[in-house]
């Protein structure tokens, strides 16, 4: 036992010298080819870890091996819908109910918009099915209104207490009246279930949010996140079984499956899932430019600063809709919206600062990177943000402080101080970061510690710490505690490499260390992006901005406190309270420059959904104190009871509260003869009527079509339209060769030794 | 005088060509012991029904095993393709599906090291699999395609279904990595572990 577990605790330690000794032989080699002697020392070197290794493997091989357990077990979930999805079930098998068509339609006004989705489910199948659709939107949206159409009744959501909902919802469900549930799963994700549809049977759901629009980098965007279902359908194997008079079957069952099957196939034309959009923008500014990114579009012109934009045609959704435009005045722009309701005023105030910026005198700096160097960043993750670093420390002037640090299981700083970036160190650092080699597990939360408690600089000087990784985050509440606890002045950017599970944690990390965050997807976009992070953030366009209110107007105002305006960045601020009026300042720092800008608060132009956004800018912000404070139990039950009366008064859909519609009356109610004639429902006032009309032209019955099979099942034929994309990793070691030709120099050596060895003989 | 000077380089040749041999053999030493460790690990980690890394710095754990009968071959699966893991076994491609039990499988390897028997499997060939839920599912081997691109699409729908998709580099023999692929697909022939619905999916020719 004891020597099995000696032997498992030495070849571990040989483990890690292989490791390490693969990458210090580059580093000799590299410097000191010319000396044979030192080659001699690799070579009885790698022969002695060779023979130890082939030794103790022989060893190991008859002894049971002790490994390490981690209980956090990666799973994929609802954090990698990254467009909006509709799955069905009916009990646990997938039913081929499917959604039929979706409407969009939004209305921009000014620094926000309404978007209102209709979308008719049909159910195709035989059984009766519940629709679950998914859908991701902003993080800023407030998700208001449910309406639903169920044959000739018309049904409005409420807002309700989270397990409240979902108790009336599978109450419903249970009791086979048709309900539908909206519920938040993730900050940014929402579902929505539609029980209880009948075979073929259509349900129109609406769902309608209010969101806000902010310019980046002089652009506005619109994104309309679009679902993708699939297109086509196919039938089940069905069975046909006869027992025999023993009660077994003598049929064996048809495993076989090279018959002739029905399978409905669409063609391209016969767009199953249509989705049709159409916008109305009214900015309020002229237009520069006005374009759809991925989709043609009818632009009609109403006036400079009002258009209406639709499809040309239906589209299959596969893709986003994004629509993009730009002001012709491109600097500095700021707005005021208000909306009063429930005898509060409601204001949105937007502060754009210049694209270029005028103060070219960027302040000094002390910057921290902290670099992810675990195995799971080898290959092309490491190479590129190795090209970011080396940009980065580039950038630096003489004055700026530095350092790096790195992490894996492990960590380690570059220096123990920051140093000072003259030419010779910058250099230095250079090579350093050329050498780094991705190793190892992941342990943050030192490397986080040492970096928040390195800086050395006094007030004056910006604080900025670069944090770049790609593993998955654990003991996120501690990462945030101490992330606030030991922030001060200085200022957290993050940077997320990869799948989108740690994005949660580094987008709050960033907001809570008053930073921005970027998230890559693209491993071949590392370098690029961060050194865009890089320019952006070395000189900051406004630093420590305040808020003042006139002295009469007590408000709430959110984000508290505010972050740093960079160039291209927007900044909005969410106040509530009663009679605005008078002038508020916001003050700031331009390099070392005092900066101030007056708000004349009454003069606020009116619109609709400012008091649901300031609601969501109130929740969220309420979230985020719930993970930086790290409330006791009863401070989070305060938090909680106020974000849910918030929610409620507003009728938001959040952590706490879900959208609930019940369609009442039963499905075919008691006392009613066959034969009578039903009254139809008056379409509610306030409801749009086209949008609830069913369009029966567009439920086309999928074709039939013999399709004779054989083994060939993999298709990359164009049967279908939407697919995903796998890309496949380099998988060669490339070892043959360079044996190859090391045996070959061998030989090469030996023969000139023996010729002219000879030669003296002779 | 020019003798010496050969000699000399001589020396270095030789120099270099040990050096070479024992840096060269390392990676496939290392891959080989590597499977040993894995392997050990992981039968322990069934026992203990545990997900696990088979040492602590390692930055992967382990996910399953694949086994093809007809060559005697096992090897341990681990759940990433980084340069780091695969240098010990071979990965799973992280998919991009809605739900993990009904997505495929793609596993990927070096050619010249763990993946190398893939250059032997032909269509018909029996490969067996097991993943963490300790279940053995039989695929067998339908297709083999070489890609020109190191990516592959598959359609949305069939990405719902469980199937086996192994890939490498190709060709075998090639002195540098390139950007060509070879990819084994294998369809799922255990009828107790998924449902009829899924396995229609196997149906679909190329129109």
């Amino acid at each position: 036992m004891t020597a099995s577990f000696i032997i498992i605790a030495l070849s571990l330690i040989t483990f890690r010298i292989i490791k390490r000794s693969e990458f210090y032989e580059y580093r000799k080699i590299r410097k000191q080819i010319a000396s044979p002697f030192v080659s001699l020392l690799i070579i009885l070197k790698n022969g002695l870890v060779g023979f130890t290794l082939i030794l103790l493997f022989v060893f190991a091989a008859s002894s049971p091996l002790r490994a390490e357990y981690s209980p956090k077990q990666p799973s994929i979930n609802l954090d990698e819908v990254e467009s909006g999805q509709l799955l069905m079930r009916a009990g646990d098998e997938l039913s081929s109910a499917i959604l039929l068509s979706t409407d969009i339609k939004v209305s921009v006004a000014g620094s926000s918009s309404r978007t209102i989705v209709s979308q008719r489910f049909i159910n195709t199948g035989e059984t009766w099915a519940e629709g679950v659709y998914v859908f991701p939107i902003g993080e800023n949206a407030a998700v208001d209104t449910l309406k639903l159409r169920i044959g000739d009744r018309f049904i409005e959501g409420i807002i309700k207490e989270k397990q409240e909902a979902k108790v009336i919802y599978e109450e419903a469900k249970a009791e086979g009246k048709k309900t539908s549930l909206i519920e938040q799963q993730k900050p940014n994700l929402f579902t929505n279930k539609i029980a209880n549809i009948g075979p073929g049977e259509v349900v129109v759901v609406q769902i309608e949010f209010q969101s806000k629009l902010l310019p980046k980098d002089g652009f506005w965007e619109l994104r309309v996140p679009l679902v993708s279902a699939p297109r086509f359908d196919i039938d089940a194997i069905e069975e046909k079984i006869e027992f025999g008079n023993s009660g077994f079957s003598n049929q064996s069952m048809n495993t076989d499956y090279n018959e002739n099957i029905d399978v409905k196939i669409l063609e391209e034309k016969e767009l199953f899932n249509p989705v049709e959009i159409s916008i109305d923008l009214n900015t309020g500014f002229e237009l520069n430019s006005l374009k759809s990114s991925f989709h043609k579009v009818d632009i009609d012109k109403l006036s400079n600063g009002h258009h209406r934009i639709s499809l040309l045609e239906p589209i299959s959704s596969d893709r986003d809709f994004v629509l993009r435009w730009t002001a012709v005045d491109k600097d500095t722009q700021t707005s005021l919206f208000k909306e009063t309701q429930a005898g509060q005023d409601h204001l949105l105030l937007t502060l754009n600062p210049p694209l270029r910026n005028k103060n070219k005198h960027s302040p000094d700096r002390e910057i921290i990177f902290i670099q992810d160097i675990s195995g799971s960043m080898g290959g092309q993750p490491i190479r590129q943000s190795k090209i970011g670093l080396e940009l980065a420390i580039k950038r630096l002037k003489p004055q700026d402080k530095f350092n790096i640090v790195l992490f894996n299981d492990r960590f380690s700083s570059y220096s123990r101080n920051p140093v000072n970036a003259t030419a010779k160190e910058r250099d230095k650092a250079i090579r350093y970061v050329r050498r780094l080699q991705a190793d190892g597990g992941t342990e943050m939360y030192p490397a986080l510690k040492f970096s928040l408690m390195n800086f050395r600089s006094d007030k004056s000087v910006l604080k900025q710490l670069i944090f770049l990784t790609d593993g998955a985050v654990t003991q996120e509440s501690r990462l945030f505690s101490l992330i606030n606890r030991e922030l001060k002045t200085a200022r957290l950017f993050t940077i997320g490499i990869g799948s989108a599970p740690n994005s949660f944690f580094m987008t709050r990390a960033a907001e809570i260390g008053r930073g921005s965050h970027i998230h890559i997807g693209d491993m071949d976009e590392i370098s690029n992006r961060m050194s865009e992070l890089f320019s952006k953030i070395e000189n900051p366009a406004v630093t420590d901005l305040k808020l003042i209110l006139p002295k009469d107007f007590r408000a709430e105002v959110y984000p508290n406190p505010l972050p740093d305006l960079y160039v291209g960045d927007p900044l909005s601020i969410a106040i509530r309270g009663r009679n605005a009026s008078g002038i508020a300042k916001i003050t700031g720092k331009i390099g070392n420059q005092k900066w101030v800008a007056k708000i004349p608060l009454d003069q606020g132009a009116k619109q609709i959904g400012i008091a649901k956004l300031w609601a969501r800018e109130k929740v969220s912000n309420l979230e985020r104190s719930r993970i930086v404070l790290n409330p006791s139990a009863n401070q989070k039950a305060h938090i909680d009871s106020e974000l849910l009366q918030t929610a409620l008064n507003y009728g938001l859909v959040s952590r706490l509260s879900s959208l609930v519609a019940v369609d009442i009356t039963p499905s075919r109610p008691l006392g009613v003869e066959v034969g009578t004639k039903k009254l139809k429902a008056a379409i509610p006032s306030g409801w749009d009527t086209k949008q609830f009309e069913y369009n029966y032209k567009e439920i086309v019955p999928p074709r039939l079509q013999k399709i004779s099979s054989n083994n060939e099942w993999y298709m990359s034929s164009d049967l279908m339209q939407k697919s995903e994309m796998y890309s496949l990793p380099q998988t060669a070691l490339n070892w043959k060769a360079s044996l190859l030709l090391a045996l070959f120099s061998m030989l090469v050596g030996i023969a000139v030794l023996f010729v002219f060895g000879r030669k003296s003989n002779a | 005088m020019h003798r010496k000077l050969f000699i000399a380089l001589g020396c270095i040749l030789i120099f270099f060509g040990i050096f070479g041999i024992a840096k060269s053999s390392f990676k496939p030493i290392k891959a080989i012991i590597g499977q040993h460790y894995l392997e050990a690990a992981w039968q322990e980690s069934l026992k203990n029904n545990k997900l696990s890394k088979p040492w602590r710095s390692a930055d992967f754990y382990m996910i399953g095993e694949l086994k093809v009968p007809r060559l005697k071959i096992s090897r341990v699966i681990l759940n990433s393709v980084s340069g780091e893991a695969m240098a010990w076994g071979i990965g799973r491609i992280a998919n991009v599906g809605i739900s993990s039990g009904s997505s495929p499988i793609i596993l990927a390897g070096h050619r010249d090291s763990h993946m190398q028997f893939m250059s032997e499997l032909k269509v018909g060939d029996k490969i067996e699999l097991m993943m963490s839920d300790g279940l053995v599912k039989s695929y067998v081997i339908s297709k083999t395609e070489v890609s020109n691109k190191p990516e592959m699409s598959l359609s949305a729908i069939f990405s719902n279904t469980g199937n086996l998709i192994l890939t490498t580099c190709w060709p075998f023999d090639a002195i540098q990595s390139g950007d060509q692929r070879y990819l084994i697909f294998a369809r799922s022939i255990n009828n107790n572990t998924y449902s009829n619905n899924i396995n229609n999916f196997f149906l679909f020719s190329q129109s």
